[in-house]
């Protein structure tokens, strides 16, 4: 192991185990489409070709020096998508995919659902969602097992053959992805607009499915192989729905499984890693309710509210505003790298990563996105 | 055809309607999802 990532790995170790580290992780969160489009090439066409999506990955970990790769070839299911016909993921006109707000599940199903949230997932929701069951009711949980099977082997090792290329850290890794049941029935169930609706009309039924949905969200997790000695194993979950309800809402409704699946994940031995999406600043007490360490990314709260509010225990990441990157001068990119680390950078507990996500070309000032790395290292270091 | 279950090339292109874009890449990785298909569904024995 090269002495550059055997220091970046001490650096995650030593965050992941409660002790300051040597200076803080300067880390990005990207699409491979914004790769994609940053080198030319186009989403219509070449979103679908591996090999091009592990070159502009090389290509661009080549060009910034973050922690762990910049970008991964694998971070699509582009062809999955288009193969069983995902009504969530619906490329544009342009080929990039959007999530549209649908509800496979009408109101008055509830019960239907509550009774077995299993069962009618297989049975309603998957076939409503992929258009592939139209035509093949018989076929399409074969169909779609063999386009994750082919798609997956595809990007297989791609991940760490950049790593050891370019000397990224390698001991922490997503392995997998789980969701808030809240979050999972609004997202995936109801909608974004009906579940809002569903929780003044039904509250009973609401609280009901959201005990089935993280009875399922917890067996899918038992589910997973056990953690990789030696590494640590994180599940990302992206919370969406809270920071748009009352936090009374939140205490009755979200909070209750939400924090029952944070323990499943714990217990099974992977760090839950949590996007906190949008302004969860009026929810930020409740997070000294939550068990053990998480690793937390914040998009809005500003810094100052965050020292306060959350425990040390956890791991804080995100909070450099994405708007910086984008479009800011230089001085006041380090300039606020400087007035963040100021504030978070004692407790010893933090990931410097942009609140956004890089999803398109447009998104992407290079050069900025250089300085903001320097300017953690130079600041960072304790 | 729709109720055929390895499908070849052309009648991929067609039960997806696939552009001459998707005709590049997209279609190779169908075609070898045809083919993972094929060989989950005739491993029965």
């Amino acid at each position: 192991m090269s002495t550059k990532k055997e220091e970046r790995n001490q650096i995650f170790t030593d965050l992941f185990t409660g002790k300051r580290p040597s200076r803080i992780p300067v880390t990005l969160t990207m699409n491979i489409e914004a790769a994609l489009e940053y080198y030319g090439y186009s989403m219509l066409r070449d979103l679908y070709n591996s090999k091009l999506c592990y070159e502009v990955a090389d290509r661009l970990a080549a060009e910034l020096d973050s922690d762990l790769i910049p970008v991964s070839p694998a971070s699509t299911n582009a062809a999955v998508h288009r193969y069983v016909k995902n009504q969530f993921m619906v490329p544009g006109n342009d080929g990039f995919f959007q999530h549209p707000d649908i509800s496979p599940m009408e109101v008055d199903e509830y019960p239907e659902f509550n009774k077995n949230p299993f069962e009618f997932i297989v049975n309603k929701i998957v076939p409503r969602v992929n258009k592939v069951f139209d035509t093949e009711p018989d076929l399409g949980y074969i169909r779609m097992a063999a386009a994750k099977k082919v798609v997956n082997e595809q990007y297989i090792g791609m991940n760490q053959k950049l790593s050891d290329k370019h000397e990224r850290g390698d001991v922490s890794k997503i392995i997998a992805g789980a969701f808030a049941p809240f979050d999972y029935i609004a997202d995936y169930i109801r909608s974004f607009s009906t579940m809002m609706l569903d929780m003044r009309r039904r509250p009973d039924w609401v609280l009901e499915a959201c005990e089935g949905a993280l009875a399922y969200e917890v067996s899918k997790i038992q589910a997973l192989p056990d953690p990789q000695s030696g590494v640590f194993s994180e599940v990302f979950l992206p919370l969406h729905m809270a920071p748009y309800m009352r936090t009374k809402d939140v205490e009755k409704f979200y909070w209750p499984t939400y924090k029952k699946i944070i323990r499943a994940i714990q217990e099974k031995g992977f760090i839950p890693h949590v996007f906190y999406e949008n302004d969860w600043s009026p929810h930020l007490d409740l997070l000294e309710d939550m068990p053990g360490m998480h690793v937390a990314k914040f998009e809005s709260p500003a810094p100052e509210l965050l020292a306060k509010k959350v425990p040390s225990r956890n791991v804080i990441s995100g909070v450099y505003p994405f708007s910086i990157i984008r479009s800011g001068k230089k001085q006041e990119v380090i300039d606020e790298a400087k007035r963040i680390i100021d504030i978070l950078g004692p407790g010893g507990n933090l990931i410097l990563n942009p609140n956004k996500r890089f999803i398109r070309a447009a998104d992407l000032n290079v050069e900025n996105i250089r300085t903001f790395i320097e300017s953690v290292r130079e600041y960072g270091t304790y | 055809m729709d109720n055929k279950i390895v499908r070849t090339r052309e009648e991929l292109i067609e039960a997806y309607n696939l552009s001459e874009e998707d005709q590049v890449y997209l279609l190779d990785v169908f075609e070898k999802i045809e083919q993972e298909v094929f060989k989950m569904l005739s491993s029965h024995l």
